[in-house]
């Protein structure tokens, strides 16, 4: 009996090896078909299935699939959310969505490319630019250049307006492979701001600083006259998720990332106007010395190169912290929101830098939505997404349905009606009550964001206050990133992973006063050893290509 | 002859003492952080964040457990773990002992070699992508209970182990007596091997099932619905995060849920061990009596 | 494969044997099959290591490109430094680590009381179960300079507080001793039943001879427990290039990076900017290179023990 048992188990294994054969078969048979018979849907009766223009996009039912990444505030199946069923009315296309959570996105998405398994659109699946640069040329995704000339008056609107748009999306030899998140509101392009505690201030007697050494005087203010009361010296001065966050809002007043955050660690250098690669700079100098005083002086958090969001946040709770760096205020302080807010202008630095960099142009995310090789169905595709491109679309994207979800108020401004996020149960958030509407939350969608419809924490009055205040200080010029090509991005990818790692954990070294500023020309060197003067030639070389493009 | 402390020399009483001292130190030890986890899991986030947890709950609440317990996809996650547990820990025991037996064999030829080309699959591999193309499409693990059992079926590691403790532990001298009773392998192996082994089996059970129940990249890989998710897929989604870099949604619910997912992390932990920790002393207790080799003698 | 050719060969030597132990073979076939068709076959994918791999072309369409992809990885500025701190960290758990469970287990084998015996094995047996996420957390709060426990009773002597996780001095220790915390209690389980599996008589025979426990904790436990602590040595050495890559990102911050960079978190940092497969499995195909070395050596070496992997 036991022997059977023995044999037995072998053969169910064989057997499973084999049954699973054959449930491939079927698998493999009816993936292709479901897809062939889209394409034979949209390529036998030719085009005249698809109207060029308004709506109903296409005449006969279609089907598409795509890849999204979800938001944990969004139901699980996207087509639960009010504006796709509305949509599917409106256009006859039917998504069939594939979602993946932020967590599972990059295995997925990578499987897909890897595999060559492709869904007809990947919507929101966070498509790195040097993903976007290596698999479009070699024919992963399709090129867009065409079907945005005829199918998408408004994106191609967009592109009209702004040059910079047009720039920064397309590859090395000027092909389209992806369409962007957009955006249009100073408060979100000013991606980190500083927000200083009001209360503090008064009760210190200061005034909102405006150069750095102020700056200087109201945090050692804060640390030193017991700036919230307690009795205690528990006073944090300055804080932040990280010590990039930090260095983002400090670093204008030392002239660094003069032509915004667009490509990282590039910008002009202001005397000679070559490219120049900041952190390798005396000014850059300059502000480490500046950041390492306040380190050492207990001005600057303490446990700043391991924080988090988190810890700002419960510092807050305690009424500790003096000021600190993120896009919004009532993220990171929560019971004290209203003792904050942003710089009254820009802080003058030593060298009489007024300038403020924690900026970007107008993209948001360059690969938001990006057609597979194998999408049967191009241009009903292109029709589809450009409706979000447009005024109605992108309200619809971040309100929904006029009379179902959103109502225009006397005074011309759009709302969620007040049955909606008028009362938000308890245990549920007020992005988990809209999104069973709209699909806006997670954000980096393909559309272009607008403040007058968006409703999130950039653009919270506070937040949008202390833009505005900001604004006149930003960079003329706001650089799109710059597209590499395949051979330049491989090369480059190499060459950051070294020189970034080492640039930021000589900050934090230099900052904390582990290593000497003395050995800052030592660090200079060691950049150059790298490979720096070989990432310069292709950063110069993709730069030439940029202001020709 | 049973261990009485009366009669014990000094020695070993003071052998005793060390053991006993130096065990209840590692046990409390390692219970401390465990019984912070736990207190994590009933109290306020919030006064986790800022460090005011010692040992009891702070401001105790269920808020984590609900947030949980909330998401319906737990209870299928739970039963598809314990489908994938049972059956993938049934192919693995079964599946080992087979090889561990015939590799332990003097007589069987070829024994090192095929030692070697097993543990060099442990080493080398053909990389995610192949790995993936090759069981989804030539082999049709894909979406289905098979693509959760096979890809693990044997590991190298716990089959060399049990290769040695066939080899090292049972006398070669009572498989070599059921053959000249006419035994044959698979009848020697039932009912000389098995039974002097159930505390290597007991072993191998706990760390396959653990290592079934604790996974989740097959599953990421190779399962496709949600219906088939295990638990550990499920927890990982309840979770996520928003990415706070822009856009994503309001002020207050970003921080909310930030807050949430902190207290979360540790009701998941409680909410998604306990099923094991309960099953451990099933276990446990094939280890720790021992066997006596007289019992099977006859 | 070497497989099929060994056996053919057996079998014009050994036909007899073979005949009269056919069901030995049929056992170790469904075992063979699948290390053949789940293990052998993806390897096919080792190429892409030495090819510049396009999806769209495929594994097998894709260009040549030499050793190409390896000399990046060597000229690497910091191959030196991923190699020192992968090895240091790998080393270190091998002297540290590795004998706890051991020692864990023959204490444990030591106790009478069956309560006490049970709930202490139960005990070290649960943080096994605790997430690398939860596990960094409780780390990083424990240690915490302003809210840590440990810095806490530090202020309360009267010292100043460490910081913990931005001393690169430190990084390995951490790493390493949390890992004892949480695995030991687990792994010390194969090690226990070992111990279970010891023929009582023996204990008996000795304490006839008079021997006291430390004795025959020597003479009879240490002896039962090498062959498998002698395996597990070799297994350790066959995954020495590999570091667990989740719990060192975790716990990696600018400060302790001089300590803490190793080649998983490298090629993670590579991948960041977009999906690099030949590079990666280049960089894989070294790691298995320089571990199927070591743990060919070692076993060398331990076949003079008398317990080896083959």
């Amino acid at each position: 009996m036991k022997k059977s048992l023995t044999i037995g188990t072998a053969l169910i294994l064989l057997a499973s090896v084999m049954a699973g054969c054959s449930s491939n078969n079927d698998s493999n048979a009816s993936a292709p078909a479901s897809s062939s018979s889209n394409g034979q849907a949209a390529t036998q009766p030719g085009t005249e299935k698809l109207n060029k223009t308004g709506f109903p996009i296409v005449n006969e039912p279609l089907t598409l699939t795509a890849m999204v990444q979800l938001s944990p505030a969004q139901p699980p199946e996207w087509n639960d959310i009010l504006v796709w069923q509305e949509y599917e009315k409106m256009t006859g296309i039917h998504i069939e969505w594939d979602e993946y959570t932020a967590a599972d996105m990059t295995e997925k998405r990578n499987l897909a490319l890897a595999s060559n398994e492709l869904p007809d659109i990947f919507f929101r699946t966070r498509m790195p630019d040097n993903d976007i640069d290596k698999y479009g040329p070699e024919g992963t995704f399709l090129k867009l250049n065409d079907l945005i000339d005829q199918y998408a008056p408004n994106f191609k609107a967009l592109l009209d307006k702004n040059k910079a748009i047009g720039k920064g999306i397309a590859t090395a030899d000027g092909s389209i492979y992806a369409l962007p998140n957009l955006t249009e509101s100073p408060s979100i392009e000013i991606t980190k701001k500083l927000f200083l505690n009001q209360s503090w201030l008064k009760s210190t007697g200061k005034a909102s600083p405006t150069t750095t050494d102020e700056l200087y005087d109201v945090l050692k203010a804060f640390r030193e006259q017991d700036a919230n009361g307690n009795g205690q010296q528990d006073e944090v001065p300055l804080t932040a998720d990280s010590l990039e966050d930090l260095i983002l809002v400090l670093r204008g007043a030392f002239g660094l990332g003069n032509q915004g955050t667009g490509n990282g660690n590039w910008d002009l250098d202001s005397a000679s106007g070559g490219l120049r690669f900041f952190p390798a700079s005396d000014a850059y100098k300059e502000l480490l010395v500046y950041m390492n005083k306040l380190y050492s002086e207990k001005l600057i958090d303490q446990e700043i190169f391991t924080n988090d969001g988190k810890k700002v946040l419960a510092k807050n709770e305690e009424n500790q912290v003096g000021a600190f760096s993120f896009s919004n205020i009532v993220a990171r302080a929560n019971k004290n929101a209203s003792d904050y807010a942003g710089l009254e202008t820009a802080l003058e630095g030593p060298n009489g830098d007024r300038l403020y960099t924690s900026a970007r142009g107008p993209i948001g995310a360059r690969g938001a939505f990006l057609l597979g090789k194998t999408n049967k169905n191009p241009e009903a595709s292109m029709r589809w997404i450009d409706h979000f491109y447009g005024e109605e679309g992108i309200r619809m994207m971040y309100l929904g349905i006029e009379g179902q979800s959103y109502q225009k108020n006397a005074d011309g401004n759009y709302e969620f009606l007040p049955e909606i996020v008028g009362n938000i149960p308890e245990g549920s958030s007020f992005d988990q009550v809209v999104s069973k509407y709209v699909p806006y939350a997670g954000g980096s969608l393909p559309t272009l964001t607008k403040e007058a419809y968006f409703k999130g924490g950039e653009t919270e009055p506070a937040a949008k206050a202390a833009a505005e205040k900001l604004q006149p200080y930003l960079p003329k010029t706001l650089w799109s990133p710059f597209s590499f090509t395949t051979e330049e991005s491989e090369q480059k990818q190499a060459l950051e992973a070294d020189i970034n790692g080492m640039v930021n954990q000589r900050a934090a070294e230099f900052i904390q006063g582990k290593a000497s500023l003395a050995d800052f020309d030592k660090y200079v060197a060691q950049l150059k050893k790298m490979g720096l003067d070989d990432l310069q030639k292709i950063y110069e070389s993709a730069y030439a290509r940029y202001q020709a493009g | 002859m049973e261990y009485n402390p009366k009669t014990a020399s000094a020695g070993d009483r003071l052998f005793d003492i060390a053991v006993y001292a130096i065990l209840t130190m590692a046990a409390l030890a390692t219970l401390y952080p465990l019984l912070y986890i736990l207190s994590a899991s009933f109290s306020d986030p919030m006064a986790i964040v800022k460090g005011k947890l010692w040992l009891w709950p702070q401001r105790v609440t269920l808020d984590s457990y609900r947030e949980v317990f909330g998401n319906a996809d737990i209870w299928t996650g739970y039963r598809n773990s314990l489908i994938y547990l049972v059956v993938g820990t049934t192919i693995n025991i079964v599946m080992t002992t087979m090889g561990a037996y015939a590799l332990s064999r003097k007589d069987l030829v070829g024994r090192h070699a095929l030692s070697l080309i097993f543990t060099f699959t442990l080493i080398f591999n053909g990389g995610l992508v192949p790995t993936y193309l090759t069981y989804k499409n030539m082999l049709g693990l894909y979406d289905n209970l098979w693509a959760m059992v096979i890809p693990s079926a044997v590991s190298v590691w716990n089959l060399i182990v049990m290769r040695t403790y066939f080899q090292t532990s049972i006398p070669y001298e009572l498989q070599e007596a059921a053959f000249i009773d006419g035994c044959s392998n698979i009848r020697t192996l039932t009912r000389i091997v098995l039974p002097l082994s159930m505390p290597i089996i007991a072993v191998m059970t706990m760390y396959y099932g653990v290592a079934h129940w604790n996974s989740y990249f097959t599953a990421l890989i190779y399962l496709h619905d949600g219906w088939r998710q295990p638990l550990q897929m499920v927890i990982r989604n309840i979770l996520i995060q928003e990415d706070m870099s822009a856009m994503t949604g309001s002020g207050q619910s970003l921080m909310d849920q930030m807050l949430k997912a902190e207290g979360m992390k540790y009701a998941v932990i409680v909410v998604s061990s306990l099923p094991m920790l309960l099953m451990y002393p099933l276990v446990q207790k094939h280890f720790v009596k021992g066997v006596m080799m007289g019992a099977v003698k006859g | 494969m070497a497989s099929g050719t060994k056996g053919g060969a057996a079998r014009a030597l050994l036909p007899r044997s073979i005949r009269k132990n056919w069901d030995l073979y049929l056992l170790v076939l469904p075992v063979v099959l699948y290390f053949l068709l789940l293990k052998y076959l993806p390897m096919y994918g080792i190429q892409i290591a030495f090819k510049d791999f396009s999806a769209a072309k495929g594994i097998w369409g894709s260009p040549w490109a030499g050793f190409k992809h390896f000399e990046r990885f060597f000229d690497n500025y910091q191959f030196w430094t991923l190699i020192k701190n992968t090895l240091g960290i790998s080393i270190f758990q091998i002297l540290v680590a590795f004998p706890m469970p051991i020692l864990f287990a023959l204490l444990v084998n030591e106790v009478r009381g069956k309560w006490f015996k049970k709930s202490v094995q139960s005990i070290a047996f649960m943080p096994h179960f605790l997430s690398t996420v939860v596990l960094v957390g409780i780390v990083m709060a424990f240690l915490s300079p302003t809210t840590g426990l440990v810095n806490n009773v530090i202020k309360l002597f009267g010292g100043d507080p460490i910081y913990f996780m931005t001393e690169p001095s430190l990084f390995k220790s951490i790493f390493v001793f949390s890992d004892i915390w949480q695995n030991m209690g687990f792994s010390s389980v194969l090690y226990i039943a070992v111990l279970a599996g010891i023929d009582k008589s023996l204990y008996e025979a000795a304490m006839i001879d008079g021997a006291g426990k430390m004795k025959r904790l020597i003479h009879i436990a240490v002896p039962s427990l090498v062959p498998t602590a002698v395996i597990m040595l070799i297994f350790q050495f066959g995954s020495i290039m590999d570091v667990g890559f989740e719990k060192i990102f975790l716990m990696q911050n600018d400060l302790n990076r001089s300590s803490s960079s190793v080649i998983s978190t490298y090629v993670y940092e590579m991948g960041l900017l977009g999906s690099q497969f030949s590079f990666s499995a280049a960089v894989g195909l070294f790691n298995s290179v320089i571990n199927f070395a070591l743990i060919m050596i070692v076993n060398q070496v331990a076949r003079r023990s008398g317990t080896s992997l083959w």
